[in-house]
């Protein structure tokens, strides 16, 4: 993994625990329109009946309705805080990061219930909203503050958990990106793909102009090159010193390319 | 066979040491190849797709397999049989 994609993941998984601790921006959106007369927003892809898996790390399965219920609430939040939402894509890269620390770090305690209130009261005031504008938010998204507050709790012990590896002594990033390497990890685009291409924002959806944020949508990808076409040539630095270029290569015979997702292969 | 994937020099060297691999493994640091090769983040993850490019002397593609999730790899024989 790039060091720019282990700190783009690394900056999602704080995502969870920034949006909650954000400073600063106050909120805009509740302040746009919406209030108790505002329509009621559904999801733009219903959870299947058999609610199947999306991913799994190691034996842990994240199942649909979980994923899209955190989509959701991103979404929610990150308008709250005047922030650019992930996109789907990303939570899902979260969820997985958050679960690798999960099966590694159990805390003594979970938080208490003060502890999650306690939270939620610092962000309320941070946005400047009261608990009714929050409340009124999730329920637009068919969300419950009952969900917002476990979401809260399970950011709290995932916190304590990275703070438990930094107290070890290891380099979070570091960690995150070798336990990556040696997990099973997969995900299953038959499943998620319909929610990463369909998904819409809560906040587009009800057609309301949202904080003028950048996409943080990665361009759709482009097909894998076809058969019979010429092979791009590239030069790059390889594990055994040195750089390898393919047309070199290829002045010795053949040549098999072969991608790999992580180093585990 | 040559093999690619998106991270650091630094992280490829380590998971080569760790799992004692003989055969080169590039880094794409900037997952530049494997956007020219059509399998950057084709499964969402901002990584690579698992895929194998037989590539003929005259540099030509002459077999494609893109997997469509994490575990779609092709086995070595497979790979043999394609070679041209």
């Amino acid at each position: 993994m790039s060091q720019q994609a282990s700190s783009r993941i690394w900056a999602v998984i704080g995502i969870g625990i920034a949006v909650i601790a954000v400073l600063g921006l106050l909120l805009a959106f509740l302040g746009r329109g919406l209030g108790p007369l505002a329509p009621m927003i559904t999801p733009a892809v219903p959870t299947p009946p058999d609610d199947p898996v999306v991913a799994s790390v190691n034996a842990h399965a994240i199942h649909y309705s979980f994923w899209t219920e955190l989509v959701l609430l991103d979404q929610v939040l990150s308008g709250l805080a005047g922030q650019p939402a992930p996109s789907p894509g990303e939570t899902l890269q979260r969820l997985i990061n958050e679960e690798l620390v999960l099966e590694a770090f159990s805390p003594e305690q979970a938080p208490t219930e003060e502890q999650i209130e306690a939270w939620i009261a610092a962000l309320e005031q941070t946005w400047g909203v009261d608990d009714a504008a929050v409340v009124t938010a999730l329920e637009r998204v068919g969300l419950t503050r009952a969900m917002f507050e476990r979401e809260i709790g399970r950011l709290l012990t995932v916190q304590a958990g990275l703070e438990a590896l930094q107290s070890q002594g290891y380099d979070a990033t570091a960690w995150l990106e070798e336990q990556r390497a040696s997990a099973e990890i997969q995900v299953f685009p038959d499943v998620a793909m319909p929610v990463a291409s369909g998904f819409q924002s809560p906040i587009a959806m009800a057609g309301i102009s949202p904080i003028p944020t950048p996409s943080t949508e990665t361009p759709p990808p482009t097909p894998a090159i076809a058969v019979s076409k010429v092979a791009p040539d590239f030069t790059l630095e390889q594990s055994g010193g040195g750089m390898l270029t393919l047309s070199e290569q290829l002045a010795q015979g053949p040549v098999v390319l072969v991608f790999f997702q992580s180093g585990g292969g | 066979m040559v093999s690619l994937v998106v991270a650091s020099i630094e992280v490829v060297r380590g998971w080569c040491q760790r799992a004692g691999v003989s055969y080169p493994m590039l880094a794409d640091t900037e997952h530049r190849v494997s956007e020219a090769y059509g399998v950057y983040n084709l499964l969402g993850d901002g990584l690579a797709a698992p895929a194998v490019f037989v590539i003929d002397t005259d540099g030509r593609i002459v077999w494609v397999h893109v997997g469509q999730h994490s575990g779609d790899r092709v086995d070595a024989s497979t790979i043999l049989a394609r070679l041209p």
